[in-house]
Order: structure tokens, then sequence, then C-alpha cells
């Protein structure tokens, strides 16, 4: 193709692969994630690939496929990461016998598309998963933009399970306030950690409150709120009261804070 | 680095234009979907589809499907086979999931031969997604 500066084609689609099958085999071997692929509000499910779409072409303008220069080289890498993640996804169903002759193709349709969501972002961050090509010097905006991917990310991989809700229900008023504490403490603890701060200037408490409110308490927002879009869009707060929906989106505010915290070590 | 150097793969383009392809059906689909939604209740029935006699029982192989738009899991079924002798057995068993026009195939044992007697079958509960 006359393009010496890129890999050939064999290289870009299996590194997309890998990344699509590391990313996402959790959700591909979770019974919950099928159950949920038959019975997903069809809008809620479109609108999580709406969602998506433009947070993945923030995600390719960082890392990707190759060192994408155009607006047009970020929408084209998005796409190939949907169309690998699709057809990952149902070669991984097909092979463990979850998509057989008795599946609709309804059903198999709506369970591909929910899965192609993480498998695609899989795909998308594969360059840097695997191919150990350099870091990138992320602004503030791309740093939001990881942070929510990452949370997304850790989300997307626990909000199917009945496990999120049921903790929620077990846990009380201070447990709650135990857990957003020890949250916002561990997210603290990565944001300390990242390459980018300077140590010398961590000896002032200002330092660290600077570090706070830009990183860790923005990033638990941001997590949060990613969890509470990840918990409807599963119809996770169907017929939940207002407390228990909270409760919920705490819960699973731990691991997409963590996510959205340790995202520039996972992208 | 020249716009030439910079120009996207083909193979790039091509498998682009698939995944465009995969979303727009996807969101036709979805919408497709939601559009003919119907608030119908699941339907359910059972076809026998082999009869095998093993050591000690009887297995009855048996398609369910949902012919209803409203999925159900935990979708509790029984059978009842009523014997020449008048004796009536049952087997019962949960389906873990049923979708809307989804089938699954399930087994049911028995002590007595299915062939002889009257067998029958019904969905007694299920609860929804």
């Amino acid at each position: 193709m006359g393009n010496s500066s890129l890999p050939p084609a064999w290289i870009g689609i299996g590194r997309a692969t890998g990344g699509a099958l590391i990313f996402g085999l959790p959700m591909l071997m979770t019974m919950e994630m099928w159950e949920i692929g038959f019975f997903i509000d069809p809008l809620r499910l479109m609108e999580l690939i709406w969602l998506s779409l433009p947070l993945w072409v923030g995600v390719s303008s960082i890392v990707g496929f190759k060192k994408t220069k155009t607006l047009y080289d970020d929408i084209v890498d998005v796409l190939v990461a949907y169309a690998i993640g699709f057809i990952t996804s149902f070669v991984v169903l097909l092979v463990l016998g979850i998509i057989t002759s008795a599946t609709g193709p309804g059903e198999t349709f709506s369970m591909l598309l929910l899965q192609s969501v993480p498998a695609s972002l899989g795909a998308l961050l594969a360059r840097s998963l695997i191919s150990g090509e350099e870091q990138f010097d992320a602004d503030y905006q791309h740093e939001l933009i990881i942070s929510i991917t990452g949370s997304l990310f850790l989300a997307f991989n626990l909000a199917p399970t009945e496990e999120i809700i049921l903790v929620s229900y077990q846990m009380g008023y201070w447990h709650i306030c135990a857990l957003v504490l020890f949250t916002l403490v561990v997210m603290q603890m990565f944001t300390l950690s990242n390459p980018d701060v300077d140590p010398a200037s961590l000896q002032y408490w200002k330092s660290h409150w600077q570090l706070f409110v830009r990183f860790t308490s923005t990033g638990y927002v941001l997590a949060f709120a990613v969890s509470l879009l990840m918990l409807w869009v599963l119809g996770r707060t169907d017929g939940e009261s207002l407390d228990n929906v909270i409760n919920s989106a705490m819960v699973l505010s731990f691991p997409a804070g963590i996510g959205a915290a340790a995202a520039r070590l996972l992208v | 680095m020249s716009p030439k150097e910079n120009k996207t793969p083909l193979w790039e383009n091509l498998v682009g234009l698939l995944g465009l392809v995969l979303l727009c059906v996807g969101f036709v689909f979805l919408t497709w979907t939601k559009i003919t939604a119907k608030e119908s209740p699941p339907e359910i029935s059972f076809s026998i589809n082999t009869v095998t006699q093993g050591d000690s029982s009887f297995l009855v192989n048996v398609t369910v499907k949902n012919h209803g738009f409203q999925s159900v899991t935990a979708l509790q079924v029984e059978a009842v086979l009523n014997g020449d002798d008048k004796n009536e057995e049952r087997s019962n068993l949960e389906i873990d999931y049923l979708p809307s026009n989804s089938t699954r195939d399930i087994g049911f044992f028995f002590r007595e031969d299915p062939r002889v007697g009257e067998l029958t079958f019904k969905a007694l509960g299920y609860q929804v997604p």
C-alpha cells in the first residue's frame, strides 16, 4: 500500500483482535452479560453505543492503531474497533456455545452489540496494550477522557453482576461513607504515584489539595456518573428506590473510581 | 511526514466500512425493536423431540419456545405423566432465561414410559428480568 511507516494489515488486525479479547473476555464469559444482552432496552443500548462513539474518537486521538493525524483517521479507527469487537465477540460466543442454532437472531444481535462496546475499546487500545509503543503526553482534557474510559471499563466489568446490588443492600450508612472515603484515598494514591507529579512539590499540602481537586475528586464525580449510566443502561435501576440507586452507584464507583485513577496505567 | 505517508491504509478503510455497516444495521435493528415492542405476556409452548429409554428411566427431550414479547428469567416448567395405571408422575425444572421468540432444549426424566399414557407440560411461573 506504499505506506512503509505503518504495520501491515495482519499485524493491525491481530493487535486489535488481541485487545478486544483482553478487554472483552471477562464480559464475554459472564452469564449476566448474556442475559442482559437478551433483555436490554433497545433505546438504552443505542444510547450507550452513541455515547461511546465520541468518547472512543477522543481515545483514538490519544492512542489507536496508528499515530492518527486527522479526525477522519480517528473515526475510521473507531469503526474498525467496532467491527473487530463485534466479530471477535461473535466468534468467542459461538465457540463457547453461547450462541447456538436455538438462539434467536434478535437476541444474538443485541448480545453482540452490547459485547462489542467493551471489546471495541480493547481493540482501540490495542496499540498501547500490546505493541508497547511510546506513551503520549496528555493534556487535562485528555486526562479526563482517559479517566472516563478507565472508569467505564471497570464499571462495565462489574455493573452487570448481582453482587453490586446485593452489596449495596447489605451496606449501612456508615459503610457507604467509609467506602466513599476509601475510594477517594485510593484514587489520591494513584494520582500521587503518577510519573507526571513532581515529588518535590508533594511536601506542600497545597499541592496535595490541588491534585485532589484537579484529578481525584473530578475523577470520582466522573466515575459516579459513569456508574449511574451503566446501572441505568443495564436495567439495574429499574424498580429501585432513589436511595438504593445512589447506594449502588456509590458501590460501583469504588471500582469505577479506581479505574478512572489508574487509567493511565491501563491505557 | 508527508500527506501521502499519513494516508489511512486500505484495510482500515474496508474494515471501518464494515464497522459502519454493522453499527447502522444495529441502530436500525434496535429502533425497529423498540418501535415494534408490544406489551404481550410470555407465551410458552412445548414440543416433544425424542423419548429415549435408559437403564432405569425414560428421557423426554423437549423444546420450549417463548412466543410472547416479554422475556422471562427463572422460568419454572413442569411435565406431568398420567400413566395407564392412573398414577401421576411429575418432573420439573427451572430455565435460567428464555428471551422473546427463542427456544431452549430441555429434558425430563420419568420412571414410567411416557409413550404410554398422557404427557402434559405447563409453565408454572417466571420472573421479569
